[in-house]
């Protein structure tokens, strides 16, 4: 496995050593995977992104892009950032920030209106509001520009602060959509999110952050959103009833989590395959009696329990 | 230097419509101050400190710093790139000043034509090692907190001179010179005079530029070696 960048055994902490952020991280995000970064508030998301962009001084540990740390010219020239606080140059206009970024990344003078152009196409921003000052654009625009001014300049290195908080449904979809595109190019991307499905669809690996501890790394099954559902049924089904549980799923589309005495767990990756796997189970004899949405892989790493 | 960041920081300083408002006035009291000129090197430290307040710690408290520094730039070049952009915003507005000058007072300026150019020369001079003090303190403080560093500084200042005074008058007259030594070097430091002894005193020697050149020196490599240890960003600070 090539590892595109390496935390090893990063710590950090704030007030003279009072705030504990993040206690001896180590973690690997391979080259050209989307890594999602899950945790409650105050789990040291941010710090850790902080740390691996070379803005914040760890106490102890490293980060490595290959061989060199972030504060490297050649490994800064790779990199774009999308802060979870959108503090931009506010009384410039979207193409007069983005151009600034570029020109920033030192890239050549003679692309960067057609580069620049590229970029703010690419999130979505209506070509009329590109001279308008940034003061002047929604949240939704901020998170737009904000995203092509990571763009710009080509980045190998995407790390993404919350990037859809406060975007709107279409802006969410062109996301996912940047997202795979970015994946297909090669990009290595670390995103930190709340928002559970977002890092389902997207990520390859999720990795799971509590009180500055990587609690757990999972690799996720990209493409396919998975949701738990619970079925119960009525009286004991006879043992070979129940060892089929598994293929029966199988069949549906589904998959089989655990199964205890009168109710399964499934996931099912979206309604058809559910009401498929509901019917099979009525034909294979079970009583159903109630159906109920299931703690998902996600929320149960969320919740702190393992999946 | 970076020439994107040069440019931003020029754009900034006259982006700001409360700061042109006030170089505005102070540029209209400039020339009709009684001399053509004089006025100008008396104003300079002013009107950079007018010009530049912010010019670091705005970004460092609004966030806007942490985009910029992900960026292939280094800090220090960050600092330089600011300070020049500083630098060459005042330049333009002493070039302003100079041809607002000139119109106004017409043949009177004419007549003396070289000791008004040297004049603004002196405070494009001014200029350089101001500013260089400015971004040391923009550096050290969030959004506007240069200025409160540079009233600090002034009260530090007079406390010392009071104190070698006092030295002087109890019979101390070592004690008391050191004392005043450094008063007038943390002055100097604060609001770098040379073009004003040049007028006052109407001599010139080279030596005079050096202590100038000595506080540029400290305060640009102080404000880098501050850049370069400070953090950034919004965690669990």
């Amino acid at each position: 496995m090539e590892t595109g960048i390496s935390v090893h055994s990063l710590s950090k902490t704030y007030r003279g050593g009072r705030v504990r952020a993040l206690d001896k991280v180590d973690l690997g995000v391979r080259q050209g995977e989307v890594l999602g970064v899950i945790g409650p508030n105050g789990a040291g998301k941010t710090s850790l992104m902080g740390c691996m962009l070379g803005l914040l001084r760890p106490d102890q540990g490293s980060v490595l892009f290959g061989e060199k740390p972030p504060g490297d010219l050649f490994i800064k020239a790779q990199l774009g950032y999308v802060p979870e606080r959108l503090s931009f140059e506010r009384w410039m206009t979207g193409r007069a920030f983005v151009a600034f970024h570029h020109a920033l990344a030192k890239l050549p003078a003679g692309e960067r209106p057609a580069r620049v152009a590229r970029a703010l196409q690419r999130v979505g921003l209506p070509a009329e509001s590109w001279g308008r000052p940034i003061q002047r654009y929604s949240r939704g625009m901020l998170q737009r520009v904000g995203l092509a001014q990571a763009l710009v300049g080509s980045p190998r290195y995407l790390f993404l602060d919350e990037p859809t908080s406060g975007m709107d449904p279409e802006g969410v979809l062109m996301f996912q959509h940047l997202v795979e595109e970015l994946r297909q190019e090669g990009a290595t991307v670390v995103l930190n999110s709340h928002q559970l499905p977002h890092v389902a669809r997207l990520c390859d690996r999720v990795a799971f952050l509590k009180a500055g501890r990587v609690e757990a790394v999972e690799e996720l099954r990209r493409g396919e959103l998975w949701r738990g559902v619970k079925v119960r049924w009525l009286g004991e089904a006879p043992p070979a009833r129940l060892a089929g549980l598994d293929m029966l799923a199988r069949k549906a589309g589904c998959e089989l989590v655990e199964k205890r005495a009168g109710e399964a767990l499934f996931r099912v990756p979206g309604d058809r395959a559910a009401a498929a796997l509901i019917g099979a189970l009525v034909r294979r004899g079970f009583k159903v009696v109630e159906t109920m949405a299931g703690e998902d892989r996600l929320e149960k790493l969320f919740e702190g329990g393992k999946p | 230097m970076n020439p994107a960041l040069v440019v931003n920081a020029m754009h900034r300083v006259y982006g700001n419509s409360l700061r042109m408002l006030v170089a505005g006035l102070m540029l209209l009291f400039l020339v009709l101050t009684s001399y053509v000129g004089l006025g100008a090197v008396g104003w300079a430290p002013w009107v950079v400190w007018v010009m530049g307040t912010g010019l670091v710690g705005t970004e460092m408290s609004q966030g806007s710093l942490v985009l910029v520094l992900t960026r292939p730039v280094r800090r220090w070049e960050y600092v330089l790139s600011k300070w020049a952009g500083l630098v060459l915003a005042c330049w333009a507005y002493f070039a302003l000043a100079l041809l607002v000058s000139l119109a106004f007072e017409r043949g009177a300026a004419f007549s003396d034509l070289p000791r008004v150019a040297l004049s603004f020369a002196w405070s494009a001079w001014c200029v350089l090692t101001v500013a260089g003090t400015l971004t040391l303190f923009s550096c050290l403080a969030g959004n506007h907190g240069d200025v409160a560093l540079l009233v600090l500084g002034w009260l530090l200042a007079g406390w010392i001179h009071s104190y070698s005074v006092q030295l002087g008058q109890s019979g101390w007259p070592l004690a008391s010179a050191l004392t005043e030594t450094g008063y007038r070097a943390l002055g100097e430091f604060l609001i770098p005079n040379a073009a004003f002894q040049f007028y006052s005193q109407g001599t010139f020697a080279l030596r005079s530029l050096l202590p100038d050149l000595m506080s540029l020196a400290l305060s640009l490599g102080l404000a880098s070696l501050v850049m370069e240890r400070k953090e950034l960003g919004y965690g669990r600070e």
